[in-house]
């Protein structure tokens, strides 16, 4: 092509996208420089919007000297909007990585049955027992991991064909391991005791009630090595993202990292799903919202989600507790409701591209 | 014709052999063999067509080259060192592969997808650099596509996507390219084009490239060596214009009704109809 001709169609196509081209045309460095810097911000906006909403008003003059109000804040308000804070970033940092690894931009560990695996395991537990006592709590943990753990490895296996994972296949693998682990809840309710089954449906809906520290802290220890790994593997999950021959080419050990990328998702789900039940579709609306403000580049995307899921499960709590009025939602309700929609929406979209 | 190069006289030019495979097999599965006892030699440099009828193991033996696979039997060397004692990431700053496919789900722009090709001399935690973006953007440059940076590659056609493969192969930087099929879906042009940044890049920068391909008339005169595959095995190796003939592609493709002409200085072949 002769040179100048080359030019003005450049010119021309840049100006088709000058929308995209911006995002994309600053360098990574640059655009994850300003991204740290806004979602710190948010975040920071978010926690405190959320300290600040609920049933009892504080203002801070109250503070002071009002000792209720001090326990408002500091032994139930605070540990809860920490707590949305490590489930929210902990769902969407998954959902990013889902979404690259099986290059699908519908994964997340709900329509992937992930979380539908922890929460068996987590009602089994439960269901013996073992999740009354508070020092039964990490035994908890542990049996939704490994529920969350045998999920992932179930929808992986039956989405691969020897080279390629099936985009349509992967999202009924997903949905079916859903069915079977909510059945196994069912019966699990159903022969269990009734407070226990009470208990075990309470939290399947998906709450973040608290009260102190303790859990908040178990649950940073449990989640904190799985978030590690996740951004330990951002290089290796952008180049996942655009196939795993071009990543194998490129230097990743795709098998090992895949393996490092089923036992970290696992374990951070599990977890957050032992703790805070089911919370759907936050892996999803919150990596898209993240590409759709800073571009598609996987390392960012991770990271953002990180932070934006933070963000985004403090304030839809702070919705759920005050919306009544007295009463409160299932936090789980409400990401749902929004997720879905936004499910639907991106099915839509990405049917253009023919991938499902 | 073939197998007739003793592993003795390699050993002792191993300075000069850039690829080389000592009676490579390899199976997906216990029962079958894809490729069977393959022992070829890629100089340095050297520009190499692979060539075969379709479900011949040009794929395989490719991917075993660029070291994505693990032989099961036999052994692959790059410059004189087994390919599978080498770290991947310095594998992948000497071999540069080029898939057949790449479905692109997410919609990365072509620039950030070349920008991948600098990953081998990138540490983990780091982004591209500038110098690194300029690299990336001449490799668009060299193959005629820095129009396609800044578009999402999900709304590119499978022609301007091989070019964008291609470009983050050489952005790369590698010794040797691995490339499967890259024309099959490009236009006249750009085939060409292909051919002649291959050239360019072996005489000007002693670039070794492997291609697979089924432009047969592209093959004379600018590659050295072709090597023809059938079944699993390697059934010729020659010049082009040896392995160019009627009787030898009849058996290669079991085509009876394949001619070849040479005019101009080009070869042409076709399939009766």
């Amino acid at each position: 092509m002769v040179p100048a001709q080359q030019a003005a169609s450049a010119q021309l196509k840049d100006s088709d996208f000058t929308t995209r081209s911006l995002k994309v045309s600053l360098p990574p460095g640059v655009r994850f420089a300003k991204l740290i810097m806004v979602l710190l911000l948010v975040l920071f906006g978010a926690a405190l919007i959320s300290l600040w909403t609920g049933y009892r008003l504080l203002n801070l003059s109250d503070l002071y000297q009002d000792p209720a109000a001090q326990t408002v804040l500091f032994r139930l308000r605070l540990p809860r909007v920490l707590l949305a804070g490590v489930v929210g970033a902990s769902l969407s940092i998954v959902g990013a990585a889902l979404q690259a690894m099986f290059r699908n931009p519908l994964a997340e560990p709900f329509t992937l049955g992930v979380s539908g695996g922890g929460t068996l395991g987590a009602s089994v537990a439960i269901a013996l027992g073992w999740g009354a006592n508070v020092s039964g709590v990490p035994l908890v943990f542990l049996t939704a991991f490994a529920g969350s753990g045998l999920a992932v490895l179930i929808v992986a296996r039956l989405s691969r064909t020897a080279r390629v994972v099936l985009p349509g296949m992967i999202l009924l693998a997903g949905v079916v391991v859903n069915l079977i682990a909510g059945a196994g809840v069912l019966i699990l309710q159903y022969v269990t005791d009734y407070t226990r089954a009470l208990q075990i449906l309470r939290w399947t809906i998906g709450s973040l009630d608290v009260v102190g520290f303790g859990l908040v802290i178990r649950l940073f220890c449990f989640v904190l090595p799985g978030w590690c790994a996740l951004l330990y593997l951002a290089r290796d999950l952008h180049l996942l993202a655009m196939g795993d021959d071009v990543a194998a080419s490129l230097g990743v050990n795709v098998r090992r990292c895949e393996r490092l990328i089923y036992l970290s998702t696992s374990l951070v789900v599990g977890a957050s799903v032992a703790v805070g039940g089911t919370i759907a579709f936050v892996g999803l609306i919150v990596p898209h919202a993240v590409r759709l403000l800073f571009g598609e580049d996987v390392r960012i995307v991770l990271i953002g989600s990180f932070f934006l899921g933070a963000s985004f499960l403090m304030l839809a709590d702070a919705l759920a507790r005050s919306v009544l009025g007295s009463g409160e939602l299932p936090v789980g309700a409400v990401t749902a409701l929004c997720g879905g929609v936004m499910f639907l929406w991106l099915l839509r979209r990405h049917q253009r591209y023919a991938a499902f | 014709m073939n197998q007739a190069t003793e592993p003795a006289a390699l050993e002792g030019e191993n300075g000069r052999l850039l690829l080389r495979t000592d009676r490579v097999s390899f199976g997906y599965s216990h029962r079958a063999l894809v490729i069977n006892r393959i022992s070829f030699s890629l100089e340095q440099p050297g520009l190499a067509a692979l060539i075969g009828a379709n479900g011949s193991g040009k794929t395989t033996l490719v991917r075993l080259l660029a070291g994505l696979l693990k032989p099961t039997e036999g052994s692959v060397y790059f410059e004189g060192r087994l390919l599978s004692s080498i770290p991947r990431q310095e594998v992948a700053r000497q071999i540069a592969y080029v898939p057949q496919t790449d479905a692109m789900i997410f919609p990365f722009s072509g620039l950030e997808v070349v920008l991948t090709g600098r990953t081998p001399h990138t540490s983990r935690f780091q982004f591209e650099n500038q110098a690194d973006r300029e690299k990336a953007l001449a490799a668009l440059e060299t193959v005629g596509a820095q129009h396609l940076a800044f578009r999402p590659v999900t709304q590119l056609s499978g022609g301007e996507r091989q070019l964008i493969a291609l470009a983050r192969a050489l952005a790369q930087e590698p010794k040797c390219l691995v490339l499967d099929e890259p024309s099959s879906s490009l236009d006249l042009k750009h085939r060409a084009g292909l051919i002649r940044t291959l050239r360019d890049l072996h005489n000007q920068k002693g670039l070794s490239a492997i291609v697979v391909t089924h432009d047969l008339q592209l093959l004379d005169p600018v590659f050295e060596r072709v090597f023809a595959l059938k079944a699993g095995e390697l059934v010729a190796e020659g010049r082009p214009s040896e392995i160019l003939q009627d009787d030898l592609l009849a058996r290669i493709y079991d085509d009876p009704y394949i001619r070849s002409r040479k005019f101009n200085q080009r070869t042409f072949i076709w399939s009766e109809t």
